[in-house]
């Protein structure tokens, strides 16, 4: 039966009576954090701060730490239990009070300190207009536009307000339009189009363009009274008046905005870049643009080509479920024959000016919408690129070939992201290809389960291991970093102590230098059975996140174990300063392994020094780990390694391998914490059975008092 | 004029009409209806609960009649709780709120005041855990969500 409390906090007009008899701050700070009833709530009662967020302190000591961005921020709302932001739609962003009381605010800072404001997030505006303006006032780095409710936002009025730009990100995708870049501008739909209508509304487009450039004319006084603008970009207004390239004034500002030359039909209408690169004759402006991140946007290869002519120090660029428009019907009339072939030339295209244009390139997303690259197509993409070290991929993209392709292809690749929506395709791929991949440190699969079975070793005999381990175990054991979604593929019930023993053994095996390890498994069971007690090997751990719908426990002191090595003397996570604690004999160990083993070993021995000054007895164990890891470190055979893997991994199959694993964990006890430098453990379920978050948090507070522990 | 209220648990309770009228709902009861002897009944409110309105209704029956400002912040009343209100409203957790909810029921935006003040206070200072505590309610953000509140409010103006 509902009580009292609870049956008057559910009515939403009781609750937000009392809320509103707090002051903002508590509103705020306090009571929008108790659960997402209550944020939505609060959110109602300071809606009319919320419209734009920046903290303004006028005590210029607070400046630097207060003042580096502000964010335009939507009204929320809430369907069911799913959390989500929605905009206002109605609501004017532009003349909303708050844009004048920002104004003002920020103009009330001292001029010095006004360069600080430097990153803007505009959520849901309507209107691009006053983030422009603040734009205009302040040296921006960083601006991100997100679900704009707006038809039009214009390239070039962005670049040509931040020059100092370093990240753009417009990403429209959470409300699943479609956003169309059409020249230089973006322009929202509620419906999908064809390539045809693309065109079509990119001629439509054009014919509207006389009146974007009056629109920017008739920002112009603005843009002349800017004391930053003015004199920096004289040939952009100028230019921007109507004004040939030729008669720029010879200034070192280069961004220019101008009808081209000739004049044709249709061209004549076109507001864009004119960059040398675009072959408009116009001198172009080099950009500091660093990251660049379209979501879900349609842009002509043109504007592209332009704005990447611009952005020689390009090192980030992501285009996810973009669509290019190849709007120079003469260069590519071969390639327009059918869908396939345009998409490929397109791509083609893009490539080359990623290629042409940033030699800094080192991370990259391109994924086109409804489009899937061919084979071809992903060869040439990573041949293309040969130094990008980072490569994201969606899944709709993937092909059983992809993997091969990144192996062969893809020599520089060290980060590995597969995201955006679901694939059927078979995760075998996948896994071969970790199996050969020995560089790769930074793994993160969104939306693909993976198979546990793979994992599963010990149905392999000796033998078979030796012989065939290359393709049953991950090479990457440099990796630091691995997010990863586990499943059934025969539909067993994942939570057999068995099979949960693999998995854990498996990944600590394998990937025994993780810092950052995230498992999401249906049903996680993480009885002392189940072996997660042996990710305790994973020494290097500084963040540990389990996610799952049912975490399965029988005791608390199945989690026990994560005590072990701790003590309430526990200073700061143990010091892996090679110049504080190593004693001289293992400096030349470490001198002669830089690698990681090396740091490994740099770690193991310098508790060794530590435990010798606490005169405890256990140098035994330490001395035999310091020696397995020597052994380890040493080895020159992969091969070799693999088998000893193997075995262990098989080895740590059987439940008395646990027994054994607690014992030795808990010697440790004072001396040698578990996951030394761990930072963050986050245990996200649904439902807990045989512990209550709150035990488990309690222990880990008793244990690790400067952890942070979540649990939901 | 002598009014007969009965409670959810069928205890009666006989009040002078003034007294009753501080609840507006009663009021438009007595207005609709007109004057009669049936009691009026209140299936929303328990006997003991009932007795506590009752007692609140008394004491401010000569009270003026609230008037509603629109443009009124309640945050500059949020300390002005009268002695007799802050000793009438040091009841238990769950009386507190079964106070509010009869108040919300009955339409007694004074005796609501006073009980949404009284859990305003007992909010201030409180951290969120504490909050969730103290009303025994559960934390559904994600680490995600709570995150992305943080870097709402680190933005946000204080006014």
């Amino acid at each position: 039966m509902a009580t009292a409390t609870a049956t008057a906090l559910a009515i939403p007009e009781v609750l937000a009576y009392i809320l509103a008899f707090l002051d903002h701050a508590d509103i705020r700070a306090k009571a929008a954090f108790v659960c997402k009833d209550w944020y939505l709530l609060c959110r109602r009662l300071t809606k009319a701060q919320y419209h734009w967020l920046g903290k303004i302190p006028l005590d210029k000591r607070h400046l630097l730490q207060q003042v580096g961005s502000a964010h335009v921020l939507p009204i929320i709302s809430r369907s069911s239990t799913n959390y989500y932001i929605r905009p206002f739609k109605n609501a004017s962003a532009y003349g909303h009070p708050d844009w004048s009381q920002l104004h003002k605010l920020l103009g009330e800072l001292p001029s010095e300190d006004q360069k600080h404001f430097c990153k803007l997030v505009a959520k849901s505006i309507l209107d691009l207009q006053p983030t422009l303006e603040l734009a205009q006032r302040f040296q921006l780095t960083t601006l991100r536009i997100e679900n704009s409710w707006m038809d039009t936002i214009s390239l070039d009025q962005i670049l040509l307000a931040c020059p100092n730009l370093l990240h753009l990100d417009i990403d429209s995708s959470t409300f699943g339009k479609r956003v169309f870049i059409t020249n230089t501008e973006v322009t929202t739909t509620a419906t999908k189009t064809t390539a045809t209508e693309q065109q079509h509304q990119q001629q439509q487009q054009q014919q509207k363009c006389p009146a974007v450039v009056e629109s920017c004319l008739a920002a112009l006084p603005s843009l002349a009274s800017s004391n930053r603008l003015l004199p920096r970009f004289p040939s952009c207004i100028s230019s921007a008046i109507g004004c040939s390239p030729s008669s720029l004034a010879p200034m070192s500002a280069k961004l220019t905005l101008s009808t081209p030359e000739p004049v044709k039909p249709r061209a004549s209408r076109q507001f864009m870049f004119s960059a040398g690169a675009g072959g408009s004759g116009a001198t172009s402006l080099k950009l500091k643009l660093k990251r660049l991140s379209l979501n879900r946007v349609s842009l002509t290869t043109t504007v592209l080509d332009t704005l990447l002519a611009q952005c020689p120090d390009l090192v980030e660029f992501r285009m996810r479920h973009c669509t290019v428009v190849v709007d120079n019907s003469d260069a590519h009339q071969g390639h327009q024959e059918n869908l396939e072939n345009r998409d490929s030339a397109t791509r083609s295209m893009v490539l080359s000016m990623l290629q042409k244009y940033c030699p800094e390139l080192n991370s990259i997303h391109f994924s086109l919408l409804d489009s899937q690259p061919t084979e071809q197509d992903q060869i040439h993409m990573f041949r293309h690129l040969p130094t990008v070290q980072s490569w994201s991929i969606a899944h709709s993209d993937l092909l059983p070939s992809t993997f091969e392709s990144l192996r062969l292809h893809a020599c520089a690749l060290r980060s590995l992201e597969l995201c955006c929506s679901c694939n059927s395709l078979a995760p075998e791929t996948l896994h071969r290809y970790l199996c050969q991949a020995p560089r790769l440190q930074h793994l993160s699969i969104d939306n693909m389960i993976f198979p546990v079975e793979y994992l599963d070793l010990e149905h392999l005999s000796a033998q078979e291991a030796t012989r065939s381990s290359r393709n049953k175990v991950w090479a990457c054991r440099n990796l630091r970093s691995l997010q990863i979604k586990f499943g059934s593929m025969t539909g067993n019930d994942t939570r057999a102590p068995k099979q949960s023993r693999h998995l854990f053994a498996y990944i600590a095996q394998v990937c025994p230098r993780l810092q950052q390890l995230h498992i999401t498994r249906g049903l996680m069971n993480v009885q002392q059975e189940g072996g997660l007690c042996y990710l305790s090997g994973i020494e290097s751990l500084e963040r540990l996140t389990l996610q799952t719908t049912h975490f399965q426990t029988k005791h608390i002191s199945d989690f026990g174990w994560i005590k072990a090595g701790a003590s309430s003397s526990l200073g700061p996570p143990l010091s892996l300063s090679p110049f504080s604690t190593i004693s001289s004999d293992t400096s030349a160990t470490t001198v002669s392994n830089p690698g990681t083993n090396g740091k490994a070993l740099l770690r193991l021995t310098s508790r060794i020094s530590r435990a010798r000054k606490q005169s405890r007895n256990v140098f035994g164990g330490f001395l035999s780990r310091v020696t397995s890891m020597r052994s380890r470190s040493s080895s020159p055979d992969p091969l070799l390694e693999d088998k000893a893997i193997v075995k262990r991994i098989i080895q740590q199959g059987s439940e008395e391998n646990i027994k054994a694993t607690m014992d030795r964990l808990a010697k440790r006890s004072g001396v040698d914490p578990v996951w030394p430098r761990l930072e963050s453990l986050v245990l996200d379920a649904v439902k807990y059975s045989g512990v209550s978050p709150e035990s488990m948090a309690a222990i880990v507070a008793e244990a690790r008092p400067r952890l942070v522990f979540r649990t939901f | 004029m002598p009014v007969t209220l009965t409670s959810l648990d069928d205890v009666k309770f006989t009040v002078d009409k003034d007294v009753a009228e501080r609840s507006i709902l009663i009021k438009n009861m007595i207005e609709d209806v007109g004057e009669s002897d049936s009691p009026i009944p209140l299936p929303n409110v328990s006997s003991a609960v009932l007795k506590k309105v009752i007692e609140y209704c008394e004491h401010h029956r000569n009270d003026p009649v609230q008037v509603q400002d629109e443009t009124d912040d309640p945050r500059k009343r949020s300390n002005d709780i009268e002695e007799w209100d802050m000793k009438f409203m040091a009841v238990d957790q769950e009386m507190l709120f079964e106070i509010i909810l009869a108040a919300n029921y009955l339409d007694i935006k004074p005796l609501l005041d006073v009980g949404c003040k009284t859990v305003a206070n007992i909010i201030k200072g409180k951290t969120p855990e504490e909050i969730r505590k103290t009303f025994n309610i559960v934390n559904d953000f994600t680490p995600e969500e709570e995150a992305q509140i943080k870097k709402e409010n680190e933005w946000a103006e204080d006014r």
